[in-house]
């Protein structure tokens, strides 16, 4: 418990420090953040996630000067996420004590999940936050490309930060 | 009622999460109430000393560039100090000498900074026990920077001249036009100059220059450089783009002005409006 917690502060430090003030290409963002709330375990209807999820996002907000952005767009993609998840798995593969990644998905199954939350968290980003929308099919482009790229730093971090023997020990 | 009540009970997380939707967009659609309060922005103590970290490790590997920034600031300075002393008695009778008589100028640090959102913000490393107010101008070396918006004791946050909330007054060119600098949120490296008349002369690569209309900035202040003008916009006022003066990239140290004629100004115009 204490280790995650650890690596939550790490994590939302990195956000917050170094890729809060970085913009790849003049059109990537990176969250790193995301990864805690795509993985995490799944509580039908479960407040606790909900208010957890704005909290984080309220203070992003303030490190960033965003006021109530990243905390619409964490508890819009949680919401989400807890109406997707028994949609998109089978109902004997949903339970509270797993985790839900790729270890556990699998890689594909694991990228269609990942995909669409990853989606909404970034256009929530870019439509309050980021620079006017400009040119629509260029704007829809930087958000897919920021998916795509957040995508892969999920990935990334998972294989930083859970090993594939401990999948069940993030209750 | 209790059909009511049993919908809300039935359906509570949606309701909470439309709840927690709700604060955040009054949250984005009303920053007053959020900008009142330094808590709740990066000029509060944690997030400015966090800040004040990063800013002072970063500076550190980029110790030769400020370094050669410094030297070309001082010789700019040195060369314009040579040419008053040079022309003492033609600038002792100057307005412009007596108008910067009028400001009080503190010097800061930027410590952290957005360019690419829709409301850039920056955050200086002086406060409240520093002499910062809020509605105080801060400038760079070569432009105009931004406006404070909120202030703690220690730290401050301030609408970047990349902010659509912030309008410049300003003056185009030598003949001294009215007019308005604004930023449409699109561009970090084009300003928008508002309310030219079509009729009136202005040419690409006049400068845009601050006004003393809103006694937040000295007059003569560079802001942009006209970089296009369209006549056949479908107003009665030319468009034009304008690059800023400003490297909002890379800005480190600015200075923050305050008008101490300001008040004096504004209440005399208040009494006037009744």
């Amino acid at each position: 418990m204490k280790n995650k917690i650890i690596s939550f502060c790490i994590v939302f430090f990195l956000q917050v420090v170094i890729f809060e003030k970085t913009y790849f290409f003049n059109s990537v963002i990176f969250s790193p953040i995301i990864f805690y709330f795509i993985i995490f375990n799944y509580f039908k209807n479960s407040f606790s996630q909900l208010t957890f999820s704005f909290i984080v996002g309220f203070l992003l907000d303030i490190f960033s000067n965003s006021p109530g952005v990243y905390s619409l767009a964490l508890s819009l993609m949680v919401f989400i996420r807890n109406f997707w998840i028994p949609f998109y798995f089978p109902f004997d593969r949903i339970s509270s004590n797993k985790l839900y990644n790729s270890y556990e998905l699998g890689i594909q199954p694991f990228l269609f999940y990942s995909l669409p939350l990853i989606f909404t968290f970034n256009s929530a980003i870019y439509i309050f936050d980021l620079s006017s929308v400009g040119f629509f099919p260029f704007f829809i482009l930087k958000i897919l490309l920021s998916t795509f790229l957040n995508f892969i730093l999920v990935l990334i971090l998972q294989f930083l930060l859970v090993s594939s023997d401990t999948k069940y020990d993030w209750n | 009622m209790q059909i009511l009540i049993r919908i809300l009970a039935k359906n509570k997380y949606v309701f909470y999460f439309f709840f927690l939707v709700l604060i955040s967009f009054i949250s984005i659609f009303n920053n007053n109430l959020y900008y009142n309060s330094s808590f709740f922005n990066s000029s509060n103590y944690i997030v400015g000393s966090i800040f004040q970290i990063r800013s002072s490790i970063v500076n550190y590997f980029n110790l030769n560039k400020i370094n050669s920034d410094v030297m070309s600031e001082n010789f700019l300075l040195k060369k314009k100090l040579l040419e008053i002393n040079r022309n003492k008695h033609i600038y002792s009778d100057s307005i412009s000498i007596l108008n910067y008589d009028t400001y009080e100028i503190i010097n800061a640090g930027i410590i952290n900074n957005s360019v690419y959102k829709k409301n850039n913000y920056f955050t200086l490393d002086k406060g409240q026990e520093d002499g910062i107010k809020v509605d105080q101008g801060v400038i760079g070396f070569n432009g105009i920077i931004g406006k404070i918006h909120s202030v703690s004791s220690n730290f401050s946050v301030g609408h970047s001249l990349l902010s659509s909330k912030l309008i410049i007054p300003s003056s185009v060119g030598k003949s001294k036009i009215t007019s308005s600098v604004s930023w449409f949120g699109k561009n970090p490296e084009v300003l928008n100059v508002l309310y030219v008349p079509k009729h009136l002369n202005i040419n690409e690569g006049d400068t845009v220059y601050t006004s003393s209309f809103e006694s937040i900035f000295p007059e003569g202040i560079p802001i942009s450089v006209i970089k296009k003008i369209d006549k056949n916009s479908n107003s009665n006022f030319l468009y034009i783009e304008s690059n800023p003066i400003e490297n909002f990239y890379s800005v480190k140290n600015v200075y923050v002005v305050e008008n101490k004629m300001k008040q004096e100004q504004k209440l005399l115009e208040l009494n006037n409006e009744k």
